[in-house]
């Protein structure tokens, strides 16, 4: 692939995968040649790396104020997303499921393995999943629910708080996937009722294999056969360099996350903006100027999002067209007919997500790129 | 309130003897609501009652079990969630103030939000709080668009306690000061004359005021650890309005433990080398004459929940290190990990200058220990 027109390429699909920081990359080079011990040995080598294990999740579970529950590491979101719709679903063999629909597909796929006892939830025009919604669609044998902090296609931010609770008030488990919003959004689990909170450190700008769940639940078992780590919920040696990693970016994340937020969303704006008067037929999904900071997801009726992302790669843009674990399917994207497309907008629609690399001058060139890719392709 | 409390008392936990770290796993394994008991010796307290304010615990309680040796610590789980607005207060019954543990300063009448009105009516609370009911049409709104309510009301608080205890009468010096200990369940007390009690420090106050307060008096051989209440309007000067929050320090208490034992065995240690095992008493006598520092033990104490290996030696050399007549050391590993302990007698083990400890040899205490394992041996 050939560069922009000023010689570079631009990474604008941040809500895929963000480009990692290099300390968090150092401090798990570092951690993996210092903490080499395997931490279910009785060593000197092994308690010092249990020991550091454990320190290392204190300090996650503490930037994400989480103090009364355990952070149980997997290889990633995927893995948690589908840990905690087997574990429940395996604990209530009768209780229901219910789903709201613009989740990732590894909640919705996990889901969908019980699909008989499966109920879908549909956010409302503008993207949200509201209380009312919620409490109107629990069900009296209804035992989890499970949505996405931040949609990772419209950038739509639910508000977990009051759904988690509605849920703990009705007795239902809350599992949140915030995959998209850990270390982009403010994230305060000890005012979320959630059972389940996932994430996953590669969005974050944390190495890639470290994810996990805090957890406040004790009814869970491992579903991998092999050893008693994470107290059986999880067999298989602990990510510790991973996780060392993800600690730091989680931290750098953070330490910017107030003034990044701010820019990201003026980027956001400036970007939706520009597409919308330069396409009659644009559509804005979700709202650049409270969402996940940084996302715009346009649809450009009648065309073929596909297309026009990779006319843009083409160009030099990497940028989206929706759920990048969906990315080769020509299908329309689930969570973008949910929250009211039409089949034909979902095709049309590509995701711009920008991160700490962005600049100003990202946005002019990506603009000018796309108006004129949409151009012509309209013919 | 009574389906309310069963939702916590469904989960319960109880663990034997934790370390401050196996408390704290303890306590982060249970369930989203739970209660954990863990009984620990009294000189374990303050540290056990730091871990779990850390680990977000609330309604701490305490009650002294064995002759003030042991305490049963009851934590509860499920203050994590949103503050919204159904038109609760709650009032505290007893004397100037009372800190909770999610950072409520409860000075006279406070308005709380939904979760933490429900918090308050469980049984920890309910002699010592009055919780008003939930406004209707408020309560109503949580199931569609639930009204933000502001907890962050600490710092003005503090204030204006701070205001109201400015120019309160101090104790007249002649009255008769007790040793006492407030159990809980509030992290700290404010009396009306303004000196501050926090959870699980032994001070010195009056039997009327102890009386009023819950606090529960110490015997005569624990009274030497009680000291002074400090006054909540200097202390806020000096140190600002956080100083209520400063947690709890444990040192006290343990170097005290130490000091006390370093001038020899006292009665119920003697009693309990007396009492031990036939073998293990063979095993402490063949110790003490081959003048080893140290035997090491691997497994844990049968009578702690989740412990891996259990061994009976473990449990009976535990009992002697709770009575005072031996001292452990483990090396730093997690909770559930297999246990390797270092058992020694009291004040040999030393913190070293590189890893680990230091054993040196006391003779008297030695001497002491040997006589009371020979007898019936």
């Amino acid at each position: 692939m050939r560069a922009g027109a000023d010689g570079e390429r631009r990474y604008l699909d941040y809500a895929a995968s963000a480009p990692p920081y290099p300390e968090a990359l150092d401090a798990q080079a570092e951690a993996a040649r210092r903490w080499f011990g395997n931490p279910s040995a009785g060593h000197a080598a092994g308690r010092s790396a249990a020991l550091e294990l454990r320190r290392l999740k204190t300090a996650f579970a503490r930037a994400l104020d989480f103090p009364d529950g355990r952070v149980v590491l997997m290889s990633g979101a995927t893995e948690a997303n589908n840990w905690v719709i087997r574990s429940v679903m395996a604990r209530f063999p009768q209780g229901r499921v219910l789903v709201a629909a613009d989740v990732h597909a590894s909640v919705w796929q996990a889901a969908r393995l019980f699909e008989a006892r499966m109920d879908v939830l549909a956010p409302d025009r503008t993207g949200r999943v509201t209380p009312a919604a919620l409490a109107d669609a629990l069900r009296p044998d209804t035992r989890l629910f499970c949505c996405s902090h931040a949609v990772n296609e419209t950038g739509v931010v639910h508000d977990v708080a009051a759904l988690s609770a509605l849920c703990a008030r009705r007795g239902v488990l809350c599992h949140a996937d915030g995959a998209q919003a850990v270390g982009h959004v403010p994230v305060r689990l000890s005012e979320l009722c959630c059972e389940f909170y996932v994430f996953a450190a590669h969005k974050f700008g944390g190495p890639r294999g470290c994810g996990g769940v805090c957890l406040r639940w004790a009814g869970g078992a491992g579903w991998l056969a092999g050893g008693e780590q994470e107290d059986g919920l999880r067999a298989g040696t602990e990510n510790l360099p991973g996780l060392a990693g993800a600690a730091v970016a989680l931290g750098r994340s953070l330490a910017t996350l107030p003034r990044e937020a701010e820019r990201l969303r003026a980027l956001a704006c400036r970007l939706a903006a520009a597409a919308r008067g330069a396409d009659a037929a644009c559509r804005l999904n979700g709202d650049p100027a409270a969402g996940l900071p940084g996302l715009v997801s346009l649809s450009f009726a009648g065309l073929d999002g596909h297309a026009l992302a990779a006319d843009l790669d083409h160009q030099g843009f990497e940028v989206g067209t929706g759920s990048a674990c969906a990315g080769s399917r020509p299908a329309p994207s689930r969570a973008l007919l949910a929250a009211g497309l039409s089949p034909e907008e979902a095709l049309g629609t590509v995701r711009v997500s920008m991160g700490r690399l962005t600049g100003e001058i990202d946005v002019d060139a990506v603009i000018a790129a796309l108006t004129a890719t949409v151009r012509r392709h309209r013919g | 309130m009574a389906d309310n409390d069963a939702v916590f008392k469904a989960h319960a936990v109880q663990v034997h003897g934790p370390s401050a770290d196996e408390a704290r796993e303890a306590f982060l394994r249970l369930p989203r609501q739970g209660c954990l008991a863990a009984v620990c010796p009294w000189e374990s307290r303050l540290e056990l009652l730091a871990a779990l304010e850390e680990s977000g615990a609330f309604a701490i309680l305490f009650s002294v079990t064995d002759g003030f040796t042991a305490v049963r610590i009851e934590a509860l789980k499920g203050k994590a969630g949103p503050c919204y607005d159904t038109g609760r207060s709650a009032v505290y019954r007893g004397g100037a103030a009372a800190l909770d543990d999610d950072r409520h300063l409860i000075v006279g009448k406070l308005r709380v939000c939904e979760k933490t009105g429900g918090l308050y009516t469980l049984w920890p609370y309910r002699d010592v709080l009055t919780v008003t009911e939930a406004d209707p049409a408020l309560r109503a709104r949580l199931d569609s668009d639930p009204a933000p309510f502001d907890c962050n009301t600490l710092d003005a608080d503090c204030r204006r306690l701070a205001a109201m205890l400015e120019n309160v009468q101090r104790p007249t010096p002649n009255v008769q000061l007790s040793a006492y200990v407030y159990p809980g369940p509030f992290r700290a007390l404010v009396l009306q004359d303004g000196r501050v009690v926090r959870r699980g420090a032994a001070v010195l106050v009056e039997e009327c005021v102890a009386a009023q307060n819950g606090m529960v008096r110490l015997p005569l051989a624990r009274a030497h650890e009680a000291r002074p209440c400090e006054t909540y309007a200097a202390a806020c000067r000096e140190r600002g309005a956080a100083f209520i929050l400063e947690p709890l320090g444990s040192g006290g208490a343990r170097v005290a433990a130490l000091a006390d034992t370093a001038a020899g065995l006292e009665g119920p240690a003697l009693d309990a080398l007396r009492a031990a095992p036939r073998d293990f008493k063979q095993r402490l006598l063949q110790l003490i004459e081959a003048r080893e520092p140290y035997l090491v033990l691997t497994g844990s104490d049968p009578g702690a929940a989740g412990g891996c290996c259990p061994s009976t030696q473990v449990g009976a050399v535990n009992r002697l290190v709770r009575a005072g007549a031996l001292q452990a050391y483990a090396p730093p590993a997690p909770p559930e990990s297999c246990t390797a302990t270092f058992y020694a007698f009291p004040s040999e083990i030393c913190a070293g200058k590189k890893h680990g400890p230091e054993f040196r040899l006391c003779e008297r205490v030695r001497a002491q220990a040997a006589a009371a394992l020979r007898e019936g041996c």
